[in-house]
């Protein structure tokens, strides 16, 4: 027996030993993020650790945000100057595009127009959805007559010569303040994916045979979704196994929108406990971990020195608890803001990441532009709904919750209490139903929270939990059935489009999965037209404030919090510098290993 | 025997065949629509297209009786069906699990069983000793601790405290051969660790049982009456036959195993089955879930069918019919 | 071997050894019995019992059990739970109490000034010296040793403290993660040359200053408070400052009263007399969302919101004011006479004034702490004492939750149990009593209840089902669940026992003397089967709260804010409750422990009494 144990231990220390002295020389990076679904092309799935490999492994995308969240073109490595911009008569507007010499594949082969013209029909086919891809193209002239299968021609494509191509934006779609994201697209490799398939391209559009978009389409589902190997990007894919995906350096990459390449031999990108990640960086388990927000994990790696380098930025989004504007007494505007007021959002700030919670008024990132342009209007103009019981009694006085139980005796605030609700004319009780998230932080404050101070502006509060994907579900789908909950909570994040039309526009007002607040405010809807339409970046800002004062009245979403995000790096890699719209996997050619 | 065998496969498929109906049903109970949680994003115009499409994927255009018919069929075919997760044959996702799974309970079985013989026999041998005492009052604190527990535990000492050992995850992927080795090692010591303290608590107390059980037989002490030395006895005579009630309950924990990890594969976030099936059950991957459930169930009722066989073969007492 | 080893080593060890072979060892030391005793007979009951009641496991696994039973029910019985409370403030702070415990030198000194932070107190006497008190945190209870006796004010944040010396300096101490306890470059640099700080307060990671020239310099964090825009129409015109979490209140110069920090809340809606300077204020504090003014004549004005009654519940006050005070929930007058009023919220003792404090002449309070000095410099002191067991994240009493916890997991496991025992022995006798057809077909289906693995069905079904349900029905569901897919083992058993009984000797002569089947079962069969039943009941008790805390565990058990040991236990998953809040896991792990220890020796212990071999010498 004791044999044993002395074995036993002797063997524990050796293997512990052996895998310390695994040699750190290598110039390696190991990055942990969470879990992965494996799904490494644009257009499947919504998982964004995905994503972090996607912009690895795919590269010359004609389009580019910079560090300040604008949307550029890339002409200093992928196109040769800024495409040709011709409006037609018609009113759609055509962009001819032209790549720079010398592109080339991991595999050494060049990259060509074709590449992007067979990407284009491929993401807009019907053989696309019917593999479950997201569909893109939708603004393209003929995208409807395509994507339906009616025709084998993509009229808005076309082909010029092996280096330039050109799409032509429908009328309908313009004018766009963000227009140039329309040619936002990563090339998938033509040689690999469409083998022995001919596009051809006229004067009529880009031509594909339907077979041929079904073989792509189930080529690229089946085999290249999960193996990309040929891409060409700063890395190549090598391998995703037991949630590790290996990437080596590309040699034949061209350079970034900056024109720099990356140095780091090796990246291995593992996905580890996300209740752990600071503790697995500190323990020299991997070298980059990002995106933390707590308090605890922030100080524990302050607390380490110069071990690590830390690299903050507003967070580009906020914590919110949106309200359905078409069920029951949240259908009244006085109602959610008499919610807002009774929120505290400093406690729940508070309790969720300490005194790194900032407040956040209304339907913005505090990363962008126009925000941080605007921040003095922000704070002047827009209502803060700060915690105050005397308020949203006031609101409540305005809307038809009005009431005692008989509908007709006034309600009196000073009596309200548990037993002590608001009712409205028809003798309805103010009831308001929460749907929240399992194992949320802000769940739980909420729930502690609005249990106590709801019934001291007379409203029944009630909080059902759900899981994540269950809550989802009824939120996006405004399922009719199981449609009885006014307010979620959530967070959300605004990406290089900060386009409100799908969240908040009445015309998606019954569109499941869009505008999940069931809005449909004419100045809102003109606010958002408006702001679309803007011409310039003067126009948009102004634009940009008569939605948010709209926005802040009508209050969809109860915005709760703000804060900042920490990426946090070794600090044997050098460079490591992170901002809102550039995380790790896209500053990757910044960093080097020393 | 043989038609024994025969009359226990045979009563063995009406249960396979309401159990998969049961899961079937369970499995549709749960809320949220697979077809919609694979859609998100995008253009709403397309929406309607593209849950459409997911569902046909995922074969739910169908009315409820023909999904199942179709799986079942499927099943035979050794096609479990496609994961909504991660957009791909449901045997393509558990490949890796299913053999990173067996790997950490191989080690497990080889520690808990090899530690529960030798404390048992020892412990029935000297029963009342401190020896036994001491791994009596193990055993049942063993059997007292939540598995997570002992699992926190370690990850706090070895991992955090000491830093002798990773915390949790996987292996990593491109290393050279004998660092993968070493890697794979390190990474399953404390996941063998607290499944072993676990598995032990109960085996070792099964086996100094039956060791005492034979122990107090009539054919021991005339061995002993024989003169025979103690080891003999023990390790020839009354080993052999515990052996036998041991050998069962083996069996029937091998095809607990694969289910009884799930836990421990949380907190190690070891890739294997649980791991993979709690992944599933929140996202609500129908196929991924259901068949993965019934491969459980298959796995046990095999097990236990081999574990009443192998009692008849080796206990000439048992008889079966 | 072993033993011979121990011997001869004569170690720390083998003393140890034997006390635990003392303890541990079977049925105690067998007396030598003479012949008659020996002889005796015993009913196999009074064997049993006898067997019972001397093996020292039954002993420590009750004591084990009735003391994790009386701690949770007696004791919740005594300390009540609000599941719904939360003070974030006070989240995830360690074991400790004794934060009023002020030293006994203060005793008969002149006190000039007591502040609190969130567990700690300071306290500053006429002769200069500061005296810190309560539970450390983050250093905020070691005064520096290079602190002169020039102190002239002092101010206690949450976790840090800063004090101000005659000559203006600012030196602070404690956390100071966003430099709230330092005087910053930044901050000097808005200093003038020849400008002095005069007063001093600190509130949530942030410090305010006023200097002599009626200006206000905050440290600290501001991104949560909005404390970095000071209104110009104020700067240059504060005289005093008393900062509490997101606002402040200031008393300029012409006695008037204004806020700083989260606008639009009922705090920054001052009443207007209170700003136009028809009223000379004194003297201006705050609670958490109230401010307390008094004016020259000795009159209180009260604003904010009216929460916990603090704008309604004003006590009658027919004398004159002296002394205002405002803690985080409560506010504080006292009168000319010596008197406290106290009103607000009482959550923490934050309103119990102690009856012997009279003679008031002035009170301090902090965040949950504080302090009445009366004319003979004698100090009262009420309020949050600490936390046996620390807080949680939300700040709720640790030791309160993992009594009520202790309840719903004792519960949960025990209507399980009853479940899973009434179905088991259902089905059982059912079974072994019909035999035949009905005996295989209930078999089969056994079978196949105990064929689907245990964990993935559980959290299957309680995905499926609980998805509606609110946290009491989700409990009763877990319980449900868990006697219900559980029953097969004890079906089983209660049949084979059965039918092995049956086959007894003595049930055969039971027989043949023509005893009634029904009397041969109630008399003969059922007792052995209860007994098998009882074992098995109390084994899976154990298994069932062990089951109840890894569902919770995984976040498929019993629902916050109702505590389990199961779901307290489910923070220990993120790496800094391990690392740092040691209380939050250790605690509802060991009770666990402790209960299923309790119930696997009880039930160990009745097995081996009920297993009639175990009785041979």
């Amino acid at each position: 027996m004791k044999k044993l144990l002395t074995l036993a231990v002797a063997a524990l220390m050796t293997v512990s030993l052996a895998g310390c002295g695994s040699s750190k020389a290598e110039n390696k990076l190991v990055v942990g993020q969470d879990k992965m679904n494996g799904e490494f092309i644009e257009g499947f799935g919504n998982n964004s650790y995905d994503k972090s490999i996607r912009d690895l492994i795919h590269g010359y995308n004609p389009v580019i945000v910079d560090n300040d969240g604008n949307i550029k073109w890339e002409t200093k490595v992928t196109l040769k100057g800024e495409p040709a911009v011709k409006n037609n008569k018609d009113g759609s507007k055509t962009f001819t595009v032209t790549l720079n010499d010398g592109l080339k594949w991991n595999d050494g082969k060049p990259v060509t127009a074709n590449d992007y013209v067979m990407t284009y029909l491929m993401r807009a086919s019907k053989s696309w959805i019917d593999a479950n891809g997201n569909p893109t193209g939708y603004e393209i002239e003929g995208y409807d007559a395509f994507s339906a299968g009616k025709t084998e021609t993509f009229s808005g494509v076309k082909m010029i010569d092996d280096h330039s191509f050109s799409i032509t934006i429908a009328a309908k779609n313009l004018p766009y303040y963000w227009e140039k994201n329309f040619l936002w697209s990563y090339p998938l490799p033509a040689h690999v994916v469409a083998k022995d398939v001919k596009i051809t391209s006229d004067d009529k559009g880009a031509k594909i045979a339907k077979k041929d978009q079904a073989a792509i389409a189930d080529y690229v589902k089946n085999t290249f979704l999960k193996n990309p190997t040929v891409t060409c990007g700063p890395y190549k894919f090598e391998g995703f196994k037991n949630q590790q995906v290996q990437l080596t350096l590309n040699k034949e990459y061209a350079g970034n929108w900056e024109g720099k390449k990356p140095s780091i031999e090796k990246i291995t990108v593992k996905a580890i406990d996300m209740d752990k990640d600071v503790d697995t960086l500190v323990a020299g388990e991997v070298d980059i971990v990002a995106g933390a927000i707590e308090a605890e994990k922030i100080d524990k790696v302050k607390a380490q020195g110069d071990k690590f380098t830390i690299s903050s930025y507003p967070r580009n989004g906020y914590g919110n608890m949106p309200i359905s504007c078409y069920y029951g007494a949240t259908k009244d505007v006085n109602v959610r803001q008499a919610l807002a007021y009774i929120v505290d959002t400093n406690k729940i700030a508070q309790a969720a990441m300490g005194a790194y919670g900032k407040p956040c008024y209304s339907d913005y990132g505090a990363a962008q532009k126009v925000y941080i342009d605007n921040k003095e209007w922000v704070d002047k103009n827009l209502n803060t709904y700060s915690f105050s019981i005397a308020n949203a009694n006031k609101a409540l006085d305005k809307s038809d919750y009005k009431y005692e139980k008989d509908g007709k005796t006034p309600f009196d605030a000073k009596k309200a209490s548990k037993d002590y609700l608001r009712y409205n004319s028809k003798g309805e009780v103010l009831l308001i139903s929460h749907l929240g998230s399992e194992k949320n932080t802000i769940t739980d404050n909420i729930k502690l929270q609005l249990t106590k101070n709801a019934p001291q502006v007379g409203i029944k509060y009630e909080i059902t939990v759900k899981d994540f994907e269950t809550m989802l579900n009824i939120y996006y789908q405004k399922q009719k059935a199981e449609v009885k909950y006014n307010v979620y909570n959530m967070a959300s994040g605004f990406n290089e489009v900060p386009d409100p039309e799908a969240d908040y526009h009445g015309k998606y007002e019954k569109v499941a999965n869009f505008n999940p607040y069931g809005l449909n405010d004419a100045e809102l809807n003109k606010a958002i037209e408006n702001l679309k339409a803007s011409k310039d970046e003067k126009e948009f800002s102004e634009n940009w404030k008569a939605y948010q004062k709209r926005w802040n009245y009508l209050l969809p979403t109860i915005p709760t919090y703000t804060n900042d995000y920490y990426d946090f790096a070794a600090s044997k890699v050098k460079g490591f510098k992170t901002t809102p719209f550039r995380d790790w996997a896209n500053s990757i050619c910044n960093f080097s290993i020393e | 025997m043989l038609r024994y065998t025969v009359k226990r496969i045979l009563s063995l498929i009406p249960v396979v065949f309401i159990i998969s109906i049961m899961l079937f049903g369970l499995t549709k109970l749960m809320p949220g629509d697979p077809a919609k949680l694979m859609v998100q994003g995008g253009r709403p115009e397309t929406y309607d297209a593209r849950v459409e499409a997911a569902r046909k994927s995922l074969g739910l255009d169908q009315d409820v009786v023909t999904q199942y018919v179709k799986w079942m069929g499927n099943l035979a075919h050794g096609d479990l069906g496609v994961s909504s997760t991660y957009q791909t044959e449901v045997k393509n996702v558990v490949a890796e699990p299913l053999k990173n799974t067996v790997f950490l309970n191989f080690f497990v079985l080889i520690f808990s069983l090899g530690i529960s013989i030798l404390v048992g026999i020892r412990s029935a041998v000297k029963k009342g000793s401190f020896f036994d005492q001491f791994w009596q009052v193990f055993s049942l604190i063993g059997m007292s601790v939540p598995t997570f527990f002992v699992g926190l535990c370690l990850i706090f000492i070895f991992a955090f405290k000491l830093g002798w050992l990773p915390s949790f995850g996987m292996p990593e992927q491109g290393l050279s051969t004998g660092a993968y080795i070493t890697s794979w090692f390190r990474h399953l010591i404390l996941p063998v660790t607290t499944l072993t303290v676990i598995q032990l608590a109960g085996t070792m107390r099964y086996v100094r049982n039956a060791m005492l059980e034979v122990l107090s037989q009539d054919f021991i002490r005339t061995a002993r009456s024989k003169g025979l030395s103690q080891k003999v006895i023990v390790y020839s005579h009354a080993f052999r036959n515990a052996l036998i009630p041991v050998v069962t309950i083996v069996i029937t924990q091998i095809g607990m195993l694969f289910s009884g990890s799930m836990i421990t594969e949380t907190v190690f976030q070891w890739n294997g089955l649980g791991f993979i099936l709690l992944k599933g059950l929140q996202k609500r991957d129908l196929w991924l879930v259901v068949s993965m459930n019934l491969f459980y169930v298959v796995i046990y009722l095999i097990s236990n069918f081999i574990a009443d066989i192998t009692y008849a073969l080796v206990d000439p007492r048992v008889k079966l019919d | 071997m072993e033993k011979k080893d121990n011997k001869q080593k004569q170690s720390i060890f083998s003393s140890f050894g034997r006390m635990f072979k003392r303890l541990f060892s079977f049925g105690g030391k067998k007396k030598e019995l003479n012949v008659f005793e020996e002889e005796e007979i015993k009913s196999p009951s009074k064997v049993i019992f006898s067997n019972f009641i001397h093996n020292k496991f039954t002993i420590i696994g009750l004591i084990l059990f009735i003391g994790i039973f009386s701690f949770a029910y007696i004791g919740g019985m005594f300390r009540q739970m609000d599941p719904v409370y939360q003070e974030p403030i006070l989240q995830n702070i360690g074991p400790g109490t004794g934060y009023l415990d002020f030293p006994s030198e203060l005793e008969g000194k002149k006190i000039v000034q007591i502040s609190s932070g969130i567990t700690f107190s300071v306290a500053l006497t006429d002769d200069g010296k500061v005296y810190a008190w309560g539970k450390d945190t983050d250093g905020a209870t070691e005064v520096p040793s290079n602190l002169g006796t020039n102190v002239v004010k002092i101010a206690a944040g949450d976790r840090h403290v800063v004090a101000l010396t005659d000559s203006g300096e600012v030196i602070g101490w404690g956390k100071n993660d966003f430099h709230q306890a330092e005087l910053t470059y930044e901050a000097k640099a808005q200093l003038k040359s020849d400008e002095k700080v005069i007063d001093v307060s600190a509130s949530d990671k942030y410090t305010a200053l006023v200097t002599d020239k009626g200006n206000v310099i905050i440290l600290g964090a501001t991104g949560a408070n909005n404390m970095d825009y000071v209104p110009s129409e104020i700067q240059g015109r504060v005289a005093a400052v008393d900062a509490n979490s997101y606002n402040m209140v200031l008393l300029l110069k012409d006695g008037t009263i204004a806020t700083m920090g989260v606008s639009g809340n009922e705090f920054s809606d001052v009443p207007k007399e209170l700003t136009d300077g028809s009223i000379k204020i004194v003297k201006a504090k705050m609670s958490y969302a109230n401010g307390i003014a008094l004016d020259d004549q000795g009159k209180i004005h009260v604003w904010g919101a009216n929460g916990d009654n603090m704008r309604d519940g004003i006590p009658a006050i027919n004398e004159k004011v002296v002394d205002v005070s405002g803690s985080r929930n409560a506010l504080f007058a006292v009168g000319e006479s010596g008197k406290v009023y106290a009103w607000g919220n009482d959550d923490l003792n934050d309103i119990s004034v102690p009856s012997s404090a009279t003679n008031i002449k002035q009170v301090f309070s902090g965040y949950f702490q504080n302090y009445a000095v009366d004319n003979n410099n004698e100090i009262h002191a009420w309020g949050n004492d600490g936390y046996v067991l620390g807080t949680d994240a939300q700040g709720r009493d640790y030791f309160t939750r993992l009594m009520h916890g202790g309840r719903v997991t004792l519960v949960v496991g025990i209507i399980a149990v009853i479940i899973e025992t009434v179905l088991g022995l259902l089905i059982g006798m059912i079974s072994g009593f019909k035999g035949g057809k009905v005996d295989n077909l209930l078999m089969r289906f056994t079978e196949i209840v105990s064929s689907v693995p245990f964990m993935p069905l559980v959290i299957t079904l309680s995905a499926s089902l609980g998805n509606d349900l609110s946290t009491d029905q989700k409990m009763y569901l877990i319980m449900i669940i868990l006697g219900v897919i559980s029953w097969p083992g004890m079906a089983r058993l209660v049949r084979a026992q059965i039918l092995i009984e049956r086959e007894k000797d003595f049930v055969l002569a039971a027989r043949a003397l023509g005893i009634k089947e029904g009397s041969i079962i109630v008399r003969h069969i059922l007792p052995n089967v209860m007994n098998i039943c009882i074992v098995n009941m109390t084994l899976s008790y154990a298994d069932k709260m062990l089951m109840e805390a890894a569902l919770s565990f995984l976040g498929f058990g019993v629902q916050e804010p109702m505590p389990s040991w199961g779901n307290m236990l489910n923070g220990a998953q993120r790496a800094i409750v391990i690392e740092n809040y040691w209380w939050q896991w250790i605690t509802p792990a060991v009770c666990v422990v402790i209960a299923a220890l309790g119930v696997n020796l009880v039930g160990d212990a009745l097995r081996e009494a009920l297993d009639p071999k175990e009785n041979e010498k």
